[in-house]
Parts: C-alpha cells; structure tokens; sequence
C-alpha cells in the first residue's frame, strides 16, 4: 500500500495551501517559469547537466554516516546522519541553487536576485553565479547582516551585492519583501532564485524538486532497508521537504519536521509557523502563518537565523493537515544541548538549524526499538554559529 | 467626462485623528473617491513612503476595526479600501465584505489578488455588492486583460510601470492604456509612479483617472500640514479637468 500524493494541482496548490498569491507584473515571469520548467523536468539532459554539477561541484552523494557513539548510548535503533553539512557552500542549499541556475540559464536571465537570513542561501546563490558568471544582488535584513557577518563576507568574496534591508523586522521576511519588490522592478532580465520551498507556484514544487535529491539518496544509500523514522528541522522546510519527498508514498516510514520553539511555544517568541500559527498568505502563498488577530504578520524568534521565519513552505501546511508528517518544536536551549552534544559524540558540528532535528531525534530515538534505523537530516555545517554559540557561554 | 482624482491615504497615519484630516483635505481639494489603505505588516507591492507610513500607522496601534471605525465616520467623500488579502481573510472575508457594504465601501482593492486567486474573495464581494478592483500591469497578456474585464464590476486599476508605488513613471503610459482599452470597455484609473500635475496631466488625456498616493504621503512625511495635502490635491484637480 503507498499513498498517492500529486501535489500540487495545476493551479499550484497543495490543497488549500500555496497558489499565486503575487501583484499582477509578476504574473507573466510566473508562467514563464511554469513553463521553462515543465519542459526542463522531461529534458534528460537538463537532469543530467544537474547531476553532472552536484557530482563534480556540489560533492554529491553526501555520505550517510552512522553515529555508533549516539546509537550506542541510546541503545535502541540505529541513528544514521545525512551529511548535507559535507556538501558544498556547507549546506543542503546548493542543491537548489544549481537546479534554479541551470533554468535561469535556459530562460536567458542575465541577473540573479536572492534573499538570505542565515546567509546560506546566500551563500549558495553567490557561488553558483560566480560559477556562471552570472551579476548577483542577495538581500538580507540588516540585523541579519549583523548576526551572520562572516557571510556577508563571504558572498562578496563570491563577488555579490549584498544589500542590507531596513524595513519591517530587518530579518528574512523583510529580505523576501524586498527581493521580490526588485522581482517586480526589474521582471525581464531577472530570475529570483528563492531559497525554500515557499513563495508562489512554482516555487514550492520546483525547490522540492530540486531538494528531492537528498531523500532519493538515502534511499539508494540504504537500500534494502527503508527507515523506520527520518526527522528534519523546518524553517521554510526546503531540506525537510527534500529528505521526505521520495518516502511519502511510504506509509511505513515516519517523518518528523521540528520547528524552532525559541523560548517555548508558550511564549510569544518563537518561530514555530505549524505547531503556533494558522492559515495564512504571506510572500505568494497561503500556508500556516504566524500571525496577530488582524492577520498581521507577527516577529518571530530563533536562536538560528535560518528558522527564523513566520511562515513555512505549503506542501508542510497540507502534510501537517493530512497527519503524514508529525510537526514539532525544541526550544533554543534544547537545540543548542544538541550542538554540543553531537560535536563532541560525532565529531560533527551542525548548524543552529539541524540542531533542532538532532534535539528531536535524541528524544525519539529513546521510544524506538533496536535495529530500526533513524534518519537524521544534518542540513548544514555549524561553523558559521559559533560565534552565537560563544556568545550563549557554553563550550 | 469628468477624469476621476483618486488620492490614498494610510489608515491611522499620522495619527487616527490627523488620517481624517487628510481625508477632509482630500475631499476638499477636489477628489472623487479616495483609497483608504489598511495597512499591513508585509506590503509587497509597495515603495519606501507607503512602506514607512503603514509601519507607522501599524505602531500607532491601528487595526481592521479601527480602520472600518474611521470608514464609517466619514462621509465628505466615497472611499475604495485598499489593502493585502490577510488582513482581509483574517477578519473573514463574508464579514469584511459585509462590513464595508454597510459603511458604504464603492470597492477593495488587493494588489496580491491577481483574478487567479479571486476565488478567496469573489463570493463575500459578490454577495455584499461591494466590488474587488483588480489591477493590470505592463506584462499582462490581453488575454488576462479580457478575463480581468469580465470580473471586474468597478473601474481597473492601471499599474503604470513595472514597479511598486512611489517609482518614477515611464514615458510609455499612453500606449499602455490604448492597449488595455482594446480588450476591455470598464473605466481606466492609473496609479503608481503619478507625482506631479504634469504627470496626472499627461496620464488624464488618456485615461479615466489617476490613482496618488507616494506623492501625497511624502509632503506628510516632510512635515507638511493637511492643508498642504489640499493645495496639492486641488493643482491635480486643475491639471486633469
């Protein structure tokens, strides 16, 4: 028995979620997309190019590595890392950077535009422009600049503009407003490369796409054997989605998105869209929102930048709805427990983000059973956060 | 035919009392309806004044009810909501929609409501008589404008550049129009980019009516008084007839 998922429709929605909620310009570029990538999707020799990259540039497959020393302590079932930190730019975002690249490239964009909180994304975006020689602008909200200055950094080193964006929150939806604010200025020789699996269709399917990698080579890399469970953390949800696409259809295996609890949900500062928000449209599609009384959209909390993000990718809304995915949150402290914990276990220091996932999976490894085996999504490296980590005074 | 003058003022900027002022001045300068703007945390299509006076008006304590409060109190002029489609889900649509009729709403504005979309809206609208605008760009295709025209049920909203509000306008807006004209027979009223009487001027000639909002909210935002807003409302008056 799999369950059937054709998600999303031809109208790009994910039941009730996602669609093209977007000014009137940007309605062309859309179709446009739509189309440039439903043609690419049955090119082989897009996929091939693909593959040829993530091979040779990105460093794909990334190993699936078993942490004997967790396993070992817990005692129950074998917990398995996805190393997307061992991929190139340090994080599972090149994945979908060179997939978008390749179709700016076939729609003839000369200008590429991003938004970043973490600087990852950004990160990714820079790198693969410069692999292309393509002008790139990324925009990031000024308290992230702030927050991630070695990443500023870096992509001017990769010979991008950063602008800082001052509006609202200055952190990512900010970012978003204004990249898609330059979206709209600038719509003939610009292609947008968002960085989840947000934003209007085709966004969500083709980031998810993109992302998909990750779940088909685990998949391969475990082969007889299916997980019993695969846990992730969910910001917009790009690497979660990417883990769990290829075993949705799978009703054996279980699939855990972890949400940043920040404080704990019971305060006000969080950034847990699906376990303390409600439907709502923000940057082009509907989806669980966090959000006040009068729809307005609420400032979120995270000790990583990367999850700090009011909203979440569609496809999450609907598997959320449909119980196929369990969401949950773990608090700052709890994720920061976990970086410690797996750098001196492992050997490996994961991001802020993929902390929340690793918090997780420590408490459901405990109820599982021996020789199942547990798939946890290390989604990027923690170099970058530990000057945030200094600055909470552990080592 | 008279050209319609279409002014947007913030909700709750500066102030709740001192947003009536400006409405007054609007009114008193010489406009035909004004777009009264709910102002929302993630204003998408919009530049930098409308940007600063919706974070503004939202610091200043502004909400949905207050903004159908001040709505419903006044009467020197009709007004058209403009805002994004959250505030207006979350409130309900049905009891958005029916509240705005009541108050004697001519129509909402949307501007991440292509008529893709509509389906969210298009019932409570329907049902209360009270009008979505929809908005057409540069990059429309005609085909879009044609399915645009048939629900639309008020006046289209021209965006004359490819944009958000406050840009400068392009020189090509009178093509733009004829373009549109040829694909639908509803009435014009263009906005974004319209800062000067030269600008209303030029863009009146052609269309039904001009839409400004940047321009006013920027003599606010330099500390200009409401009746410097009237002064510049009335020189478009003079400008477009």
């Amino acid at each position: 028995m799999t369950i059937p998922w054709a998600f999303p429709d031809k109208g790009g929605k994910f039941g009730a979620y996602g669609g093209q909620y977007v000014p009137d310009t940007l309605m062309a570029n859309l179709d446009e997309l739509e189309k440039a990538y439903a043609a690419a999707k049955r090119d082989p020799a897009f996929w091939k190019e693909f593959h040829a990259y993530n091979e040779t540039f990105a460093g794909r497959p990334t190993p699936l590595f078993l942490a004997e020393r967790w396993s070992a302590r817990i005692g129950k079932p074998e917990i398995w890392l996805k190393r997307e930190d061992l991929n190139h730019t340090g994080s599972h975002k090149l994945n979908n950077c060179l997939g978008q690249i390749l179709l700016a490239r076939r729609l003839k964009k000369k200008r590429i535009i991003a938004e970043t909180g973490a600087g990852q994304h950004g990160v990714a975006t820079a790198t693969v422009c410069a692999l292309f020689g393509l002008e790139c602008v990324v925009y990031m909200g000024e308290e992230d600049c702030r927050r991630q200055a070695l990443n500023v950094y870096r992509m001017k080193l990769l010979g991008a503009t950063v602008v800082p964006v001052h509006s609202g929150t200055k952190t990512l939806k900010d970012a978003c407003n204004e990249a898609i604010r330059d979206w709209v200025t600038n719509v003939d020789g610009t292609h947008y490369i968002i960085g989840s699996v947000v934003g209007p269709h085709p966004y969500p399917m083709m980031v998810r796409d993109f992302q998909s990698v990750i779940g088909k080579e685990v998949r391969a890399q475990l082969k007889p054997r299916l997980p019993s469970a695969i846990v992730a953390c969910v910001g917009g949800g790009s690497n979660a989605i990417g883990i769990f696409h290829d075993f949705i259809r799978e009703p054996k295996v279980r699939l855990y998105g972890v949400e940043a609890g920040g404080k704990g949900l019971k305060t006000p500062h969080h950034a847990a869209s699906l376990s303390g928000g409600r439907p709502g449209v923000l940057h082009g599609a509907m989806s669980y929102l966090l959000q006040d009384v009068w729809g307005q959209v609420i400032p979120t909390h995270s000790i990583s930048a990367g999850l700090d993000y009011p909203g979440v990718g569609p496809e999450h809304s609907l598997l959320k709805d449909r119980r196929r995915v369990t969401y949950a949150a773990v608090t700052d402290d709890e994720a920061l427990a976990a970086f410690h914990r797996l750098s001196r276990e492992e050997g490996i220091i994961p991001a802020l983000e993929s902390a929340h996932a690793v918090a997780y999976a420590e408490k459901l490894a405990r109820k599982m059973r021996k020789r199942q085996v547990l798939v946890v999504n290390i989604s990027g490296r923690g170099d970058k956060d530990i000057g945030i980590v200094q600055e909470h005074g552990h080592a | 035919m008279r050209k319609r003058l279409i002014p947007f003022v913030t909700a709750g900027y500066p102030s709740r009392a001192g947003c009536v002022d400006l409405l007054k001045a609007c009114a008193a300068g010489g406009a035909d309806e004004i777009e009264l703007g709910i102002p929302f945390s993630d204003p998408l299509a919009d530049g930098p004044v409308i940007q600063a006076t919706s974070q503004k008006a939202l610091d200043g304590g502004i909400h949905t009810d207050g903004v159908f409060r001040i709505a419903e109190g006044f009467k020197d002029a009709p007004l058209d909501f403009m805002t994004y489609v959250n505030p207006v889900l979350s409130y309900g649509a049905g009891r958005f929609f029916g509240r705005a009729a009541k108050a004697g709403l001519r129509g909402v504005i949307l501007p991440d409501v292509p008529p893709e979309e509509a389906g969210a809206v298009l019932g409570a609208s329907t049902e209360s008589g009270v009008p979505i605008i929809f908005l057409v760009s540069p990059t429309c295709t005609d085909d879009r404008i044609r399915m645009i025209g048939r629900l639309s049920k008020s006046w289209i909203y021209l965006v004359s550049l490819k944009g958000v509000t406050g840009s400068r306008m392009k020189a090509d807006v009178g093509a733009f129009v004829k373009r549109v004209r040829r694909s639908t027979d509803r009435p014009l009223c263009v906005g974004f980019g319209i800062s000067t009487p030269e600008d209303a001027a030029r863009v009146a000639a052609v269309a039904d009516g001009i839409v400004v909002g940047s321009a006013l909210l920027r003599i606010v935002e330099r500390g200009g008084r409401p009746r410097d807003v009237e002064r510049f409302i009335a020189s478009l008056r003079k400008a477009i007839g």
